[in-house]
């Protein structure tokens, strides 16, 4: 593998991460299968992919809010797999998440001075008026009226809870935070408003995201390199103008021309890839290539249905898991 | 022009509720023609759905339409008997939902499905039934259809339940086919399809269709003209080209202006809509819109707005209009 | 950014508007619960249980103990408003004080079920595992032995006194509450919140009682409302078979064990007990109805 940047060393690294689920019948699903990246102090990495392609499984993966089947995930060179109890406990302070739905992310019973309290209150770190002035702090941050603190959460609508979620995840003054589908849930009218607020809050606090979305228009506005994944793989990663510009692998490339946009003549003008086929299952994905009954430029059976193609450098900085890259036709 | 086929006239649909009255539905007017695409766009809660299902008389308690008239093809729904909406129901004017597991009953055969939807309506032998299934479901585009008739919804993906839901509307060759966010829980390469196969249909069959959603970008690829929906009310419409290329009622402008676009340069910012969308039962005073709008002058806080023309066949609910706003605002620049 | 000339910019924060205000979910639950008829006049009824229960303890019309203070197997009276027993005592006396056994009963029973099954339902909903393994294996032996039996056994062993009686009771069906309990902790925990709780290090203890006990407090309610009859009936019917509280304690099944004999001479002593053992089940069980509806999110319109 080509060495980015020589001196810039990653926040986070995943190596051969692995996450199986147990299906019954000593069946597994293969939610994520040996997958590589780092994650750079500062920038945002987007993470996109259908339904069910593992994005979240990831994601908790690497807030180790699920255990890995196999691999290892570095943070700040420390192996977050082989943490346990209080150690991984006390880790959690640098790494939080964002969660995707505002209304099952706050507890119903909790004020939500107490529930941006909390990360605060497990480690000890602030008491009493430091602790209530800080919470009004981080109000102020996100962007709401501080004197609501004594309010429940079901006074708030989604993008005010969403704001909630925020600042409880900033308490810590944590340096990672992965984003999971903060706004998929959220009024068209206010996901720009989150947007927005996280992208200040990164300037101001120096923050590194993984943001995973499944709408790509977002995570390229929002990130400075996009990751694809495809059942459970990592399939393309770019820089988020030379993914859009240049998708060197089918997958992306099928994402790209299916993501409506706002403007009727663009619309009429544009042809969608057809995917054939189904989505494969994750229990038993396809052998080889794990997107060759759906890829319109497979080669069937050599190489795509028995070589598994490798995420390897396409061009500088861009990386595809495809044996023909260099077929996938250029822009949109 | 031919005459329409549908025309909503000041329609009011109420919820009576513990809280108060939610004005859901508040006054909407519109004409759907023959064979036409009508996109209703607007942020959750603005009645949207609201409003499609009063044209079918579906709503439920504590629901209520208190006003205004539906014609279709010149009867009142609104006041016709249960019997007639019910015919009208599924016939003439059929629906299809968000959520396409929910909508299909697990335990029968897909096929089974689309057979009862047109028996509800027409007496047909089982035969011709079947192979008129197989053919619908051709129709929207399932390989295999033959063998696919005999499967359970489960059997099928996310798209293909869509796509079953579209057969089974198509069953009795409505005029009027309403699909309220059909695309939302799909996949955007699923989705994708869906919409190429609603715009094939509707070339096709020549069925009018009103595609409920809240994104831009979906309206953008199948509608010939848009509604614009806030609070309850419709605060723009127009065609197509019109409502994205030059808006004039700011929420439009702010809307298009707040969605990141693919093909758009990265911007730094994203404009964003400050505030949160109004409680339905005491909406604000003057232009519902006014205390989210950057643009608002004196008059907006008391004063009203109706849907004033802006342009052709374009009109919009706003005292200032972003041509005024924008001119102003260069002016204020420079 | 484009705004207009004079024009007030949007609000500093965007949270000085709140979503809606909306009742806590308790309030709300009692704004439901009043308008549920039958369960106003079961809490109606219960307050008096309540009240004559407490009275009891300091006065009644005539002391319960003493035999012949009237004549026996009389009839309603004036003077001995619900008549006397066998024995002449005053039935009036004896069916306050049994509202006190009663409601010791039912209460205390339930505080040991909820301190029991609340504890192993969370700690086998929310550790899984084997420890789940061994509380499930543990519930489905209880289920197994008939209850009778093993509250026969019990009182054999420990004796006949009120404490006993309700640990014995409590011993045979706590099962229902921690099947509950778990079963709200397994849906609880994979709650979004409950991810957030360990995500920003919140310890297993904590997650447990600031997150999950109080977001399945409405069904514990409800169950433990709805367990308060059963106790109570099955107290009674210890009594009624001669294995309840020692006697003289008037126990509302010994009273009515007391008149079975004379049912056809003096059916007033077996109906008085059993209309009131009756009415306070009715009580219960509408009020835990009531209490399901009005606490049952799903019921919001
Ligand atoms: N706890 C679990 N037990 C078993 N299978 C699981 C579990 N969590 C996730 N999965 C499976 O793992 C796969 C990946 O799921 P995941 O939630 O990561 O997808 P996703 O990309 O986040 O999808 P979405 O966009 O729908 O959120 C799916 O097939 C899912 O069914
Ligand atoms: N059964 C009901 N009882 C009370 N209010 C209701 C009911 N159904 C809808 N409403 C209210 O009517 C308004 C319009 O709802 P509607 O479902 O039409 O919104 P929508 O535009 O379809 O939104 P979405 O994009 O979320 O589907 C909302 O404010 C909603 O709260
Ligand atoms: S390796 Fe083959 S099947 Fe896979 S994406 Fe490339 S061309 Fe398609
Ligand atoms: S009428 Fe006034 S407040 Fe309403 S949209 Fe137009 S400018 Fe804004
Ligand atoms: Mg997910
Ligand atoms: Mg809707």
């Amino acid at each position: 593998m080509v060495k980015r940047v020589p001196d810039r060393v990653p926040l986070l690294r995943a190596e051969e991460v692995v996450k199986h689920f147990p299906a019954g019948l000593g069946a597994s699903v293969k939610a994520v299968e040996r997958v590589n990246f780092e994650i750079y102090p500062g920038e945002t990495v987007g993470l996109v992919g259908e339904s069910g392609c593992g994005k979240s499984t990831l994601g908790r993966l690497i807030t180790q809010l699920l255990p890995v089947t196999s691999g290892n995930i570095f943070f700040e060179g420390v192996d977050l797999t082989k943490l346990g109890g209080e150690k991984l406990r006390q880790k959690r302070r640098e790494l939080q998440m964002i969660f995707q739905d505002p209304y099952s992310s706050l507890n119903p019973r909790m004020t939500v001075g107490d529930i941006i309290a909390e990360p605060l209150e497990n480690f000890g770190l602030l008491r009493g008026r430091a602790k209530d002035k800080r919470v009004q702090e981080l109000l102020k941050i996100v962007g709401l009226n501080p004197y609501f603190n004594n309010r429940y959460p079901h006074e708030f609508s989604g993008g005010q809870r969403q704001r909630i979620g925020i600042a409880r995840a900033l308490a810590l003054r944590p340096k990672l935070i992965v984003a999971d589908e903060p706004i998929s849930a959220l009024d068209v009218s206010i996901q720009a408003q989150i947007i927005n607020l996280m992208e200040d809050l990164q300037k101001e606090f120096q923050l590194t995201y993984l943001f995973i979305a499944h709408d790509l228009s977002v995570v390229r506005h929002i990130s400075d390199r996009v990751m694809v994944m495809y059942l459970g793989k990592i399939v393309e990663v770019a820089d988020s103008a030379e993914i859009y510009r240049n998708p060197r692998h089918p997958y992306t490339k099928a994402l790209l021309s299916a993501i409506p946009i706002p403007d009727p003549d663009i619309q009429a003008k544009r042809r969608i890839v057809h995917l054939s086929g189904e989505i494969s299952s994750p229990v038993n994905p396809p052998s080889g290539c794990r997107f060759h009954p759906r890829c319109p430029i497979a080669q069937v059976p050599t190489p795509c249905a028995d070589l598994e193609p490798p995420l390897e450098e396409k061009a500088r900085d861009h990386r595809a898991a495809c044996h023909f890259s260099e077929k996938v036709p250029v822009a949109v | 022009m031919t005459a329409p086929v549908l025309q909503v006239k000041d329609l009011k649909t109420q919820f009576f509720t513990d809280d108060g009255v939610v004005k859901a539905v508040d006054g909407v007017s519109f004409d759907l023609h023959p064979g036409e695409t009508l996109g209703i766009v607007g942020e959750s809660g603005c009645g949207k759905s609201v409003t499609a299902l009063s044209i079918l008389r579906l709503v439920q308690e504590p629901g209520r339409i208190t006003n205004g008239q539906i014609l279709f093809k010149g009867t009142d729904i609104v006041t016709m008997p249960d019997d007639d909406v019910r015919d009208i129901r599924g016939k003439d004017i059929a629906m299809i939902f968000q959520d396409p597991l929910s909508s299909l009953n697990p335990v029968l055969k897909v096929g089974y499905q689309i057979e009862e939807a047109m028996e509800a309506h027409t007496r047909i032998s089982g035969k011709v039934a079947l192979s008129r299934a197989i053919q619908l479901l051709k129709q929207v585009r399932i390989p295999a259809a033959e063998s696919r008739v005999e499967d359970y919804p489960h059997q099928f993906s996310g798209g293909m339940r869509q796509r079953a839901m579209i057969a089974m509307g198509l069953a009795n060759k409505p005029s009027i086919l309403i699909a309220d966010e059909p695309t939302t829980a799909l996949d955007v390469t699923v989705q994708a399809q869906i919409l190429e196969l609603l715009r094939d249909l509707n070339q096709e069959t020549k069925t009018a269709i009103i595609l409920i959603t809240h994104n831009m970008g979906v309206v953008a690829g199948l509608c010939k003209r848009v509604l614009v929906m806030y609070a309850g009310r419709i605060v723009e419409q127009g065609p197509v080209e019109q409502i994205f290329h030059d808006p004039q009622h700011p929420y439009t402008w702010s809307l298009l202006q707040s969605i990141p676009r693919l093909d758009a340069d990265r911007k730094d910012r994203l404009l964003s809509i400050e505030g949160l969308p109004p409680d339905l039962i005491k909406p604000p005073s003057g232009c519902r819109f006014h205390p989210r709008c950057r643009f608002r002058i004196e008059r907006c806080f008391h004063d009203d707005p109706s849907l004033m023309d802006v342009g052709p066949d374009q009109a919009a609910a706003c005292w200032v209009t972003m041509r005024r706003a924008l001119a102003q605002d260069g002016q204020a620049r420079a | 950014m484009a705004t207009a000339p004079g024009v007030a910019t949007p609000e500093e924060y965007v949270g000085d508007t709140l979503a809606r205000e909306q009742t806590s979910l308790w309030a709300d639950a009692w704004r439901r619960l009043r308008r549920n008829r039958l369960a106003l006049v079961s809490t109606f009824i219960l307050l008096l249980l309540v009240v004559v229960a407490i009275v009891s303890a300091f006065w009644t019309p005539f002391p319960i103990w003493r035999q012949s203070v009237g004549p026996t197997y009389d009839p309603p009276s004036l003077h001995h408003l619900l008549g006397t027993d066998q024995r002449g005592r005053d039935i009036f006396s004896r069916l306050m004080v049994g509202a006190q056994v009663s409601l010791q009963v039912g209460v205390g029973t339930q505080i040991i079920v909820a301190a029991l099954g609340i504890t192993v339902g969370l700690l086998a909903g929310y550790f899984r595992g084997w420890l789940d393994g061994i509380i499930s294996t543990i519930i489905n032996i209880f289920y197994g032995i008939p209850d009778l039996l093993v509250a026969l056994i019990l009182v054999l062993l420990l004796g006949r006194g009120l404490d006993k009686i309700i640990f014995a009771i409590a011993v045979t069906r706590w099962m229902d509450m921690a099947r509950l309990v778990r079963g709200q902790t397994f849906a609880l925990r994979e709650r979004e919140f409950v991810e957030a709780a360990r995500a920003s290090g919140t310890r297993p203890n904590k997650i447990l009682s600031r997150h999950i006990l109080p977001n399945a407090l409405g069904p514990i309610i409800v169950q433990a409302t709805f367990g308060v009859p059963q106790a109570i009936l099955f107290e009674a019917f210890l009594s009624f078979l001669g294995l309840g509280v020692q006697p003289p304690t008037p126990s509302w099944g010994a009273m009515a064990a007391d008149g079975f004999h004379a049912l056809r001479i003096a059916p007033h002593i077996v109906l008085v007990p059993a209309i009131a053992l009756s009415l306070t089940l009715m009580a219960f069980n509408f009020l835990g109805d009531g209490l399901r509806d009005a606490l049952d999110p799903r019921q919001k319109r």
